[in-house]
């Protein structure tokens, strides 16, 4: 629609007084300025490529931050004292997958989960492994790369336009950017599971009719100054309080609210960040949001390591079993991918405060759902899990793998404003034997 | 169709001719303090704006109206929009001459200080911590450059050539910033000086650039082996087996010595030579071998570094890096910097990217280009001066164009550009709105050099961060440092406080006050260099300042919650104490409520149409009008650009 008949007066005027009384009857709560742009603001997300058939439509990435041990874990070797230490090991619901005993409920869902035993980084400070597992790219400082929610966001698009397609919850808000790619496709990211979306709700000082007065008085000057200025950077900015208000009225928006699950569900995941995280994303990824980051961290155990490795592993077990079996449970798993990364592991050599410090060199993560195999385990290390034997997966390779679940192009080059060109895993390619 | 000769553009101007008789007759007062030269130079720039738009057959746009070019003037120059008080005695003002009048009194302001800092913390990645380093003497080194008014040339000279202490020289920070990745060090450094990229032929070739490999690897060398003081400190920490029996303050007085004075200082200059990578695979060179720096080739009289000349002088070969980086006869550092402030002042660049001119590269107006740099060179890079010439040109008061150019085409400057404020100059807008003298509450950089132990400053008046540079360095084993570590902490423990309250200890104490006193209520650029994330300037798209002019306008919806719900509503519009309520109240009508949101959010007053919207409001809510009133203003699109 050419700028001229949206602003052609009389009518838009009447137009959306007639809305205004129809938001307020029928939503019971604002108006919508400047109607006539809404579609301006939709259009980079309106082109979704079409999508691998079967594949996953959604990603829950739990981020292990601080450097998960992999021995106290996923990759535990019982028949080496030397570095298996107090750690206890238990058989799982999958056949021949062995895990660690501070994990008994993830064990009864195994079953569901393929185990990367292979990680490898070449990066041992936390930062930068973060900045790698995240971005599939070593940190610059000539550049910022997306992170994978954006890579997904870019290569994608939403699938529910009225709320944020990219969620990250605790951790840095740095997991969510979207570096050269712009803010439009980075992720919006909440500090904690409890808090909901930031400012979604109307301030306690102000009244309803005080907010759509407020509204009003803006769209009238908008108006005006979109008279003047006719020109898109000025549409997609007054375009901005559509999708706002739209936000704040959307059904969708008590995905964000988690006092809409039952007590017991609550328990389920643990009553605490991680697991109220985790349930968030269940929820967000029912209202088809594309991309959930959850982070945990508190990994980096250098000082009593069994102690400090224990309780973590209270948090995750029963937020990740719980997680994959709610999914299960509502049909989900099929089409949402769980995965679960850290940015290196910890040495198999106990140190002098029963500590294990960083181990870039070999290290575990999981994934889950997405078409993904269930009680698998792909790469191996040696006796002392010091040592990648097989099925060597890099952060290039775990992304371009979540990627490929998504039945996204994972080849697909995406050049940055300065001209330099990148892929979702930096052109690794994604480990395609873990999928059923 | 009729079109407007350059002299009926020159004619429009209404220029003050304040000369100064004094520099004509001795010739001794140099040229950037020349109201005569500098005059002169904004009409000449004009001129070649002009002759551009004749050859294109430019239709110029009007003149830009009073409350245009105050908002402009002052958003871009002190980077807030102006105050009900000084709008209203812009606004009012009858001289003829009043546009000259404020831009003098804007430039050179603190407010003009505040804003550069955002600027060169953009460019330069002027962060407060670096790892576990303080970044403070870097950022105190930039604003204190910033407030003298060092010329550009001289800065650059200080930043590339910095070596010694942190709190000797702040300039180290460009090196102690970038510790361990000083190759990405050298590609930022030719493309924030140079406008050009050469971080591609890190690797190989540079695909569509003429640059090599080779020319990479003989740039890195000029900074190659830069390290920071050797520790003796960290050394005979880890040797010591037990650190059980420290308390932790005095952990905290050691963390200090190890950070603060070893970490923040370049010792080791380098030599000037580098390994090519074990894997190189041109013919130029072999894998492994050592090479000598060599500056770029097109960018004035080479200077070479040889491989033997290790033994000689190690700080002379990044002297002489600096030395060719600044020279006139390197015509590229002119240029970028002469774009970068017109695109600064004037909003769109006569080259852009800023930071990518190729060789086939070519300015919208290569004869205004020319000009620019000549006039820099002419004013010995004082950026005020050049930039007061820029603010007193017809060229930067004409209209805003009401029409969108598309990004990256070439521009010839008929009309300013409408731009969304970038977050500091929200932020401060925001403020200025909030409270009275934004412009005088000075915080981050200003604590001077006081040593900050757990987050306050001790042992003021007795000892500095020098003092302890100095005596730190002049140790030479484990055991004297580790002794002198415990003495400070006593040092520490019995301070009483200040002596000596006068001159810098003062400032510092104000400065420190303050920051406890005012909270974030302060501008940008006094507060943590960036804020953490998710805060409201790094929604609005701050920079990270981890990498060059990172900064962003992209709108998005949660800047807008948080304009509608959030911070905005917090901090300004429930907020009765608040500067606007204050101008409102004291109001005589409704109608000259009106007027007075309208100036104090939009620097202008409100049309006849505007006034009968916002009665009406009165009409209707009453008390809650004049906060229907603000809140509106502030969430319409006239507030968040500039025009």
């Amino acid at each position: 629609m050419p700028d001229s008949t949206i602003f052609n007066k009389g009518d838009e005027v009447s137009r959306r007084q007639f809305m205004i009384g129809a938001a307020r009857n029928c939503l019971g709560v604002s108006v919508l300025p400047m109607l006539g742009s809404t579609l301006a603001t939709n259009e980079t997300f309106a082109a979704a490529p079409p999508m691998r058939r079967g594949a996953a439509k959604s990603v829950i990435f739990l981020n292990m931050a601080g450097g998960m041990s992999h021995l106290d874990t996923f990759d535990p070797k019982p028949d080496n004292d030397e570095v298996q230490g107090p750690t206890p090991v238990i058989d799982t619901s999958a056949d021949n997958v062995r895990i660690s005993g501070f994990l008994p409920k993830t064990a009864s869902v195994m079953k569901h989960v393929t185990l990367l035993r292979g990680m490898q980084t070449n990066q041992g400070a936390h930062e930068q492994g973060q900045y790698l597992l995240h971005r599939s790219y070593p940190m610059r400082g000539t550049i910022v790369h997306p992170a994978l929610g954006a890579w997904v966001m870019r290569l994608s698009g939403r699938r529910n336009t009225t709320i944020p397609g990219f969620v990250s919850i605790g951790g840095s808000a740095e997991n969510a950017t979207g570096g050269f790619m712009g803010a439009k496709f980075g992720g919006v990211p909440l500090g904690s599971a409890n808090d909901g979306l930031k400012d979604s709700k109307r301030a306690h000082s102000v009244s309803e009719s005080d907010f759509n007065r407020r509204l009003q008085l803006a769209d009238k000057m908008n108006s005006t100054f979109h008279g003047k200025f006719k020109q898109k950077q000025i549409k997609t900015y007054h375009g901005l309080y559509d999708e706002a208000i739209k936000l704040m009225t959307s059904e969708d928006l008590k995905a964000f609210d988690l006092n809409h699950e039952d007590i017991k569900v609550r328990d389920m995941y643990g009553q605490n960040g991680f697991g109220q995280g985790c349930l968030l994303a269940r929820r967000l990824v029912e209202h088809h949001v594309r991309f959930v980051e959850v982070s945990l961290g508190g990994w980096d155990t250098h000082n009593d390591n069994f102690v400090s490795v224990e309780s973590r592993c209270q948090i995750l077990d029963s937020a990740l079993a719980g997680l994959i079996s709610d999914l299960e449970r509502r049909g989900l798993l099929d089409s949402t991918l769980v995965a679960l990364g850290t940015e290196f592991g910890r040495t198999p050599d106990i140190n002098e405060n029963t500590g294990r410090d960083h181990f870039p060199r070999a290290f575990s993560g999981l994934m889950a759902g997405g078409g993904v195999k269930g009680g698998f385990v792909y790469g191996e290390t040696d006796r002392k899990a010091h040592t990648v034997k097989e099925g060597i997966v890099t952060p290039g390779m775990f992304n371009a793998t979540i990627g490929h679940a998504l039945g996204l192009p994972t080849e697909r080059v995406v050049t940055s404003p300065s001209g330099r060109p990148f892929t979702i895993g930096d052109e690794a390619k994604p480990v395609k034997e873990i999928f059923a | 169709m009729r079109f407007i000769t350059t002299a009926a553009l020159i004619a429009a101007f209404s220029c003050a001719t304040a000369v100064s008789q004094l520099a004509q007759r001795t010739g001794a007062v140099p040229k950037s303090q020349s109201t005569e030269f500098l005059d002169k130079a904004s009409k000449k720039i004009d001129r070649l704006v002009g002759a551009d738009f004749r050859r294109k057959q430019i239709r110029p746009i009007g003149k830009a109206n009073d409350a245009e070019f105050l908002r402009r003037a002052y958003l871009n120059s002190v980077g807030r929009i102006p105050s009900y008080d000084e709008a209203v005695e812009f606004l009012n003002n009858e001289d003829p001459k009043k546009r000259d009048t404020l831009i003098n009194s804007l430039l050179g302001s603190y407010g003009y200080n505040m804003h550069m800092f955002n600027w060169w913390a953009d460019l330069l990645r002027a962060t407060d911590t670096f790892e576990d380093t303080s970044g403070a003497p870097y950022i105190k080194w930039i604003k204190d450059s910033i407030a003298e008014n060092k010329s550009y040339k001289t800065m650059v000279h200080e930043l590339i050539s910095a070596t010694g202490g942190g709190w000797q020289n702040g300039a180290v920070g460009y090196y102690v910033r970038d510790k361990g990745m000083l190759k990405d060090n050298m590609a930022n450094t030719t493309r924030i000086f140079l406008g050009t990229r050469i971080e591609c032929a890190q690797c190989h070739n540079h695909p569509f650039d003429s640059w090599k490999q080779m020319d990479f690897y003989q740039m890195a060398a000029f900074t190659n082996g830069i390290k920071t003081a050797k520790s003796y400190l960290s050394d005979y920490l880890e040797d010591k087996e037990d650190m059980d029996g420290v308390s932790r303050e005095l952990r905290d007085v050691s963390r200090l010595i190890r950070y603060a004075v070893y970490d923040f200082s370049i010792q080791d200059t380098g030599t000037g030579t580098i390994k090519l990578p074990k894997d190189y695979k041109y013919r130029d060179g072999d894998p492994g071998e050592r090479i000598g720096a060599k500056s770029l080739s097109q960018f004035g009289k080479t200077v070479k570094v040889s491989t033997r000349s290790k033994s000689t002088d190690p700080g002379k070969s990044r002297t002489r890096f600096a030395d060719w980086l600044v020279s006139p006869d390197n015509p590229r550092f002119t240029k970028v910097i002469a774009n970068r402030i017109w695109k600064r002042v004037m909003g769109t660049g006569l080259f852009e990217p800023l930071d990518n001119f190729s060789s086939a590269s070519e300015p919208s107006n290569s004869a205004l280009m020319s000009y620019l740099e000549e006039l820099l060179i002419d004013l010995d890079y004082d950026l005020l001066a050049f930039q007061k010439v820029l603010y007193k040109t017809y060229s930067f008061q004409l209209s805003p164009n009401t029409i969108q150019h598309p990004e990256r085409s070439p521009y010839h400057f008929n009309g300013r550009q409408l731009k969304r404020l970038s977050a500091e100059q929200i932020w401060d807008s925001l403020l200025t709105l909030k409270i009275n003298d934004p412009d005088k509450r000075l915080g981050n950089g200003y604590t001077g050099d006081a040593i900050m132990y757990r987050g306050r400053p001790v042992l003021v008046g007795k000892k500095s961060m020098k003092d302890l540079y100095k005596e730190v360095m002049s140790l030479e084993s484990g055991t004297e440092v580790w002794d002198y570590t415990k003495g400070l902490h006593d040092q520490i423990k019995s301070d009483k406080g200040i002596k000596g309250g006068g001159g810098e200890n003062m400032g510092m104490m104000m400065a420190y006050n303050a920051g406890k006193k005012y909270g974030n209520d302060m501008r940008a650029s006094e507060l943590r260099s960036p804020m953490p994330n998710g805060h409201f300037l790094r929604q609005f798209g701050q920079s990270n300042r981890e990498v060059i002019e990172n900064s962003s306008t992209d709108s998005d919806v949660t800047q807008i919650l948080s304009i509608l719900n959030g911070h905005v509503e917090r901090h300004l519009i429930s907020n009765g104490n608040s500067k606007i309520f204050q101008t409102i109240k004291a109001a005589k009508s409704d109608e000259q409520k009106i007027e007075r949101a309208f100036i104090s959010i939009l620097s202008r007053f409100p049309s006849a149409d505007e006034k009968k919207i916002f009665l009406e409001e009165y009409e209707l809510n009453g008390s809650a009008a004049t906060n229907n009133m603000v809140s509106a203003l502030i969430s319409t699109g006239e507030f968040m650009f500039v025009q």
